[in-house]
C-alpha cells in the first residue's frame, strides 16, 4: 500500500500547500460565458427499458446565440475508469436528438432549454453481476451545445439503471432564501445571507451491496452551487442547504439585463435539480 | 659521529640544568590531556615542560605525570599530528593533581568525498554517504535520505515529494530498509526530513542497476539506511540536542559496561505552530491538527564475547495532519470536510552477528513491527494496520583465497487488515480525473501475506588474475501473488591496475504489484509482477594513487527493461461470467537507460564533486504510443563543493541544473453534470516538458570550540537566486486557463546544535 499511502499523505500536504496559493482563474460561480450548468434528468435512477428526460440548464450572459446542439446517448465506455466521455466510437451509440436551442430567453440568458428523451436500453444490465445490476449501471448520455461564435461545449450525464428497489429521485428546491426569507430584489450594495430549503426528505437513506453481497445503508450527502451574474458569494459551494452563504450585491446593477443567482443542487447519486431568482 | 656528539650536548646540559635547580623545590604535575570540545582523551601524545624539557607520554586514559618538576615558571607544550599546538605558562609552586589540559583538533568538520573504499563495497553498484557527508551537504537539511538526490544516477523529484528515483524508474520502484529491513515510509510528511535522526545514520547505501541479490522487491534499487553502534570508545557518555527552524531533538550515547552500550534519540517537530499562524485567517481552510511528526530511536549493543556481537535497533515514527475544507474544492467537489492523516510504525530490530573464524561469519537478524495508517477525507477513509515481520539470515563462508560465498535468505511475514472506503484513482499521464468522478470502493479486507526470499552469492578471483566474478542467484516467492521466480545476477570487475577499476553488472529483478492493484474490490486480481533487466559497465579511475587528496572519476553507462508493468484500464472484461472493470492491466513496458558520471576531488580545502547524468526513460502501452515517462530527466547536473576556512568556518554549496519533467497537456473539459465537475480532456501522453530546473543552495557552518563542550550554527539558503522553477501546472475549473505552480522561492534554514 506504500503507492497509495504515498498518494493520499502527499496529495494532503500539497493540497495544504496550495490552499494557502491564490489563482488569477476566472470565478467558478461567476456567470460569464456560454456555459452547461446541469442536464436535469427526470429520473436520476431507473430500472432497464425506462424513459428519461433530459432538461438542459444552460448560461450565457455574453448572448452568443443562436446555438444549436448534439444529443447522443450509449453504454458507459468506463468513464469512471478514466474512459473519454464521449459516445464516439462507443458501443451501442444512439443519436437523441439535434438542432436548435430554444428556450434561452433575453434579458435573463440563463435557463433551461429544449428537453429530449433518452430511451434506456432492455439488456443494458444483463452481463454484470448481481451486485452490479443492485448497485446500478451508467448509461451514457452526452450533449455537445455550439454557440453561433463556434464554440462547442461538451457535458454529459450517466444515468444510473439499476434492479434496485427503491429508485432514487431528484431533490427538490422548496426555496432559496435571503436572510431566512424567500430570495428576491436585494438592494445594490447590501449584503446577505444565502442558504437553499429543500422539500422534505431531500437527503435520501439507501443502501447499495458491497462486493460480498452485504447490504450497507447509507444517507446522500448534498452539494450546492451558487452561481451570479454580478456581486460576488464567500463561497462557490456548500455541503450542506442550510449552510450560510454570504452574497454581496454589486454597487450598481447593470442595464439591459437582468440580474440572477442561480442554484444547482445535487444529492451525489445522478440527482439534480435547479432554480434562480432575479435580484435587481 | 656527528650523532654521538649530540647526545653527549644534549646529557651534559640536562646535567648542568640539574645542578642549578637542585636547590629549588620538587614538585609533581598529574593531569589528563583531552580533545577540546569532545573530551576525547589524547593517548600516546608527548607533552613538554619548558623550560626543563621534561617529557610526559600520555596513557590511554589521557593521564600524564610530571615528578620532580622545579617550582616556579615553567611552560607547557603539546605537539600533535592534526592538532593545534598548545603552549601554555604558568607558576607552580606545590604539587598539582588533577588538572585537565584541553588542545583543539585542526579540523571538527571532515567533509569527506571519499566513496567508501573499494574493499569495504561487497556491492559494486552501491554507492555510499557516509555520516560525515550527508551532514553538511548544502540543500538537503543534514538529512541521509535527500542526500542521496545529489548522486548521478538519481533523478530529480518535484514538489514536496523527497522519494528517490532511480535511473529513469519509478518511485514506487525504490525500497527503503533499515539495518536490511523493509520500512513503509523513509521520509515524514512533504518529505522535510527522513525518520531516522541523521547522526545515528552510519552510512547510506545506494544501489542502483544490477545491484546484488540481498536485496530484491525492487524494481528501481534500493536506499538502504544503516545505524551505527554507540561510539563509546573514547568517551563513556556523550550527547547532543539542536534546534532549528522546523524540529528540535537530543542523541545520548554511553557505556553501560566494558561489552554494552546504547544510544537514544528522539526528535519532534513544530512546524504546525507555524502554519497554524500562516492559516489563521484563511477562509477556506482550518487546521484541526497541526501537521506535526516525531520519531524515536534506541540502540543497543553488546560484545557478548569474542566472538558474537548483539545489536538492537528500535525505531519508531509518526506523523499526524488535519484540517477542514470550509467549502469543496473548484476542481473537485467531493475533497471538502474533514480531513485526517496519521501515520505510525515501529520496528525493533536485532543483530545477531557471530565470526566463528577468520573465514566464516554469520547474521541473523529479526524486525518486527507495526505500520498504521489513516487518511480520513470527508465521507472517504483507508484504515491498514499491519503487523510486519522481517527474518534476514546469511551464512559468509571463505572457501578458499580464491572463492568467498554468502548463502542467505530474506523472507517477509505481513498480517494486514484494511478497511477502506475510497474512489479508484485514474491518474492517466500523470493527471487526474476529478476523484468525484470515481466509483467508490467499499471493503474490508485482511491478509496474510508471506514473501521468500533465498540467495546465494560468489565472489571468485583467480590467483594471479586481474578478474573479480560474482555469479549470484536469488530464488523469491511472493504471497500477493503467488509468484515464484529464479532470478540469476552477475557481476564482474577488471582491475587494470591499483586505480583503474573496469566493472559490469546484469540481473532480473521483480516487484510485487501493489496490493490495492491486485484487489478484487479495487483493482484486479489477475495482475501479476513487473519486472526488470538491468544491464550496466562502467570503470572508476583514482587520480590520487594513493595519495590522499586528489582527483578520481567514474562513469557508467546503465540500461533497464521493463517487462509487465501495471498500467490503469478503463477496459470492460469479462470475469466470471459477468462484464467487471478491468481498472489494471500487464501491458505496460518501458525502457530506461543512460550514462552516469563523477568527478570527486578532494584537497586540503576544497572538496566536493561533480556529478552529470544523461538518461532517457520511455513507456509503452497498446493503448499509448511510445512516451517519455513522467520521471525522463535528458540532463541532470549537479556541483557539490566545500571550502573549510579558518576558525571552524566552513562553507558549502550547490547547483543544480534538471531538464524539466514531461507532462500531459491538457486541452479541454467535458462538463459531468452529474458531479458539477468538468473531466480534463488530455493532450498527447507526456508530449511537454517543464522548464528546466535550476537552483544554487549556499550553507555556512561554524563551530565554536569549548574546552567541554562543541556548539555549531548553520544557515542552509535553499535557491539563493530565487529561480523560478515550474513544479506543476493548475487549472482552471474547466481547464481552459492554466498557470505554473512554482518551486520553493529562496529559504533560509537556521539551526543550533550543542555537544556535550
Amino acid at each position: 500500500m506504500n503507492k497509495m499511502k504515498m498518494i493520499l499523505s502527499l496529495g494532503c500536504f500539497c493540497f495544504l500547500f496550495l490552499s494557502c496559493q491564490k489563482d488569477t482563474f476566472k470565478e467558478y460561480s461567476k456567470l460569464e460565458d456560454f456555459r452547461v450548468l446541469a442536464l436535469l434528468p427526470d429520473l436520476p435512477e431507473v430500472s432497464p427499458g425506462a424513459t428519461v428526460v433530459i432538461t438542459p440548464y444552460l448560461s450565457d450572459v455574453a448572448n452568443t446565440g443562436p446555438y444549436t446542439f448534439v444529443a447522443k446517448s450509449c453504454f458507459d465506455p468506463g468513464v469512471a475508469y478514466g474512459a473519454k466521455p464521449t459516445c464516439d466510437g462507443g458501443s451501442g451509440v444512439v443519436d437523441i436528438a439535434s438542432g436548435a436551442v430554444t428556450g434561452l430567453s433575453a434579458t435573463a440568458y440563463t435557463g433551461t432549454v429544449n428537453s429530449f428523451s433518452v430511451a434506456i436500453p432492455a439488456g443494458i444490465l444483463a452481463l454484470y453481476s448481481n451486485v452490479d445490476q443492485y448497485n446500478g449501471v451508467s448509461y451514457l448520455v452526452t450533449y455537445d451545445v455550439t454557440n453561433s461564435q463556434g464554440k462547442t461545449i461538451s457535458s454529459f450525464h450517466r444515468i444510473v439503471v439499476s434492479t434496485r428497489t427503491t429508485k432514487n429521485s431528484n431533490p427538490v428546491i422548496a426555496d432559496i432564501m435571503s436572510n431566512g426569507t424567500s430570495l428576491g430584489t436585494t438592494p445594490a450594495a447590501s449584503q446577505v445571507d444565502l442558504s437553499v430549503s429543500l422539500a422534505t426528505g431531500y437527503q435520501e437513506n439507501y443502501d447499495y451491496k458491497k462486493s460480498d453481497g452485504t447490504l450497507v445503508g447509507a444517507t446522500e450527502t448534498s452539494l450546492i452551487t451558487y452561481f451570479y451574474m454580478d456581486g460576488s458569494t464567500k463561497y462557490f459551494r456548500t455541503a450542506n442547504p442550510g449552510d450560510v452563504n454570504t452574497y454581496t450585491a454589486p454597487d450598481s446593477y447593470p442595464s439591459g439585463r437582468d440580474s440572477y443567482i442561480v442554484v444547482v443542487v445535487r444529492d451525489g447519486r445522478g440527482g439534480v435539480a435547479a432554480d434562480k431568482r432575479k435580484i435587481n | 659521529m656527528i650523532k654521538s656528539i649530540f647526545l653527549i650536548v644534549i646529557l651534559f646540559s640536562n646535567l648542568v640544568y640539574a645542578q642549578e635547580t637542585s636547590e629549588n623545590k620538587l614538585i609533581k604535575i598529574q593531569g589528563r590531556l583531552l580533545e577540546k570540545g569532545t573530551k576525547i582523551p589524547l593517548n600516546e601524545v608527548n607533552i613538554f615542560l619548558l623550560p626543563y624539557k621534561l617529557k610526559a607520554t600520555t596513557d590511554d586514559k589521557g593521564n600524564f605525570l610530571f615528578e620532580q618538576v622545579p617550582a616556579g615558571e615553567i611552560q607547557l607544550v603539546v605537539t600533535q599530528v592534526n592538532y593545534q599546538r598548545l603552549e601554555r605558562s604558568f607558576q607552580v609552586s606545590q604539587d598539582v593533581s588533577g588538572i585537565s589540559i584541553f588542545i583543539e583538533r585542526e579540523s571538527y568538520s571532515a567533509f569527506e568525498t571519499t566513496i567508501v573504499d573499494q574493499k569495504q563495497k561487497r556491492d559494486q553498484s552501491a554507492k555510499a554517504l557516509k555520516q560525515e557527508q550527508f551532514l553538511q551537504l548544502p540543500g538537503s537539511g543534514g538529512d541521509p535520505v535527500k542526500a542521496v538526490q545529489n548522486l548521478p544516477g538519481v533523478n530529480r523529484v518535484s514538489g514536496f515529494s523527497s522519494q528517490v528515483v532511480i535511473q529513469g524508474s519509478s518511485p514506487q520502484d525504490t525500497k527503503y530498509t533499515i539495518e536490511g529491513h523493509e520500512i513503509p515510509i523513509v521520509f515524514h510528511f512533504g518529505g522535510l526530513t527522513s525518520v531516522v535522526i541523521p547522526e545515528a545514520v552510519e552510512q547510506v547505501d545506494y544501489l542502483s542497476a544490477g545491484y546484488g541479490p540481498e536485496f530484491s522487491r525492487a524494481m528501481g534499487g534500493v536506499i538502504a539506511l544503516k545505524t551505527r553502534k554507540p561510539d563509546v570508545q573514547d568517551r563513556e557518555k556523550k550527547g547532543f540536542f539542536f534546534v532549528d527552524n522546523l524540529k528540535a531533538g537530543a542523541l545520548m550515547e554511553g557505556k553501560i559496561n566494558d561489552q554494552s552500550s546504547y544510544l537514544i534519540s528522539g526528535r519532534f517537530s513544530y512546524v504546525g505552530l507555524f502554519l497554524r499562524q500562516a492559516l489563521k485567517n484563511n477562509d477556506s481552510l482550518n487546521l484541526t491538527v497541526a501537521p506535526e511528526f516525531s520519531d524515536l530511536n534506541f540502540i543497543y549493543f553488546n560484545q557478548l564475547n569474542e566472538k558474537d556481537e548483539l545489536k538492537v535497533d528500535f525505531l519508531a515514527s509518526r506523523d499526524t495532519l488535519g484540517f477542514v475544507l470550509k467549502e469543496p474544492v473548484k476542481t473537485d467537489p467531493s475533497i471538502r470536510g474533514t480531513f485526517k492523516n496519521e501515520t505510525n510504525f515501529y520496528r525493533v530490530i536485532p543483530t545477531w552477528t557471530r565470526k566463528w573464524d577468520a573465514d566464516r561469519i554469520s547474521r541473523l537478524s529479526v524486525g518486527a513491527g507495526r505500520n498504521n495508517l489513516l487518511v480520513d477525507i470527508g465521507s472517504n477513509y483507508f484504515e491498514l494496520k499491519t503487523f510486519s515481520t522481517s527474518v534476514r539470515g546469511e551464512w559468509d563462508q571463505k572457501f578458499s583465497s580464491v572463492w568467498n560465498s554468502q548463502f542467505g535468505f530474506d523472507n517477509q511475514y505481513l498480517q494486514t487488515k484494511v478497511d477502506f472506503k475510497l474512489p479508484v484513482f485514474n491518474g492517466s499521464g500523470g493527471v487526474s480525473n476529478p476523484i468525484s468522478t470515481a466509483p467508490v470502493k467499499d471493503a474490508s479486507v485482511s491478509a496474510k501475506l508471506s514473501d521468500i526470499g533465498l540467495y546465494w552469492r560468489n565472489e571468485v578471483q583467480p590467483s594471479d588474475s586481474k578478474w573479480v566474478y560474482l555469479p549470484s542467484l536469488r530464488l523469491d516467492q511472493f504471497g500477493l501473488t503467488r509468484e515464484k521466480f529464479v532470478s540469476p545476477r552477475m557481476a564482474v570487475k577488471y582491475n587494470i591496475d591499483d586505480s583503474l577499476l573496469l566493472k559490469a553488472a546484469a540481473g532480473i529483478y521483480y516487484q510485487a504489484p501493489q496490493p490495492q492493484e491486485t484487489s478484487i474490490d479495487y483493482g484486479n486480481p489477475e495482475i501479476s509482477s513487473p519486472s526488470a533487466l538491468h544491464s550496466t559497465f562502467g570503470f572508476e579511475k583514482d587520480f590520487r594513487e594513493g595519495a590522499a587528496q586528489g582527483l578520481s572519476f567514474s562513469s557508467n553507462y546503465f540500461r533497464r527493461d521493463f517487462k509487465n508493468l501495471v498500467v490503469n484500464s478503463s477496459e470492460m472484461i469479462t470475469r466470471d461470467g459477468a462484464l467487471v472493470p478491468e481498472v489494471y492491466s500487464n501491458k505496460g513496458g518501458g525502457q530506461a537507460q543512460g550514462i552516469e558520471s563523477q568527478l570527486k576531488f578532494d584537497f586540503t580545502k576544497w572538496q566536493g564533486w561533480v556529478s552529470y547524468t544523461y538518461s532517457e526513460s520511455k513507456r509503452w502501452d497498446p493503448a499509448k504510443p511510445e512516451y517519455f515517462f513522467q520521471y525522463d530527466q535528458t540532463h541532470n547536473f549537479n556541483l557539490l563543493a566545500s571550502y573549510e576556512y579558518v576558525r571552524n568556518w566552513k562553507f558549502s554549496g550547490r547547483y543544480r541544473y534538471v531538464t524539466g519533467n514531461p507532462y500531459t497537456p491538457i486541452v479541454g473539459g467535458i462538463f459531468d453534470s452529474n458531479n458539477d465537475v468538468y473531466i480534463p480532456v488530455r493532450g498527447p501522453i507526456y508530449s511537454e516538458r517543464q522548464q528546466a530546473f535550476q537552483q544554487l543552495d549556499l550553507r555556512a557552518d561554524k563551530k565554536w570550540i569549548l574546552d567541554t563542550e562543541v556548539w555549531s550554527f548553520y544557515i542552509d539558503i535553499q535557491n539563493v537566486l530565487n529561480a523560478k522553477n515550474p513544479e506543476q501546472i493548475r487549472y482552471s475549473y474547466d481547464y481552459s486557463q492554466k498557470e505554473e505552480v512554482m518551486g520553493l522561492p529562496i529559504l533560509p534554514a537556521l539551526g543550533i546544535k550543542g555537544e556535550f
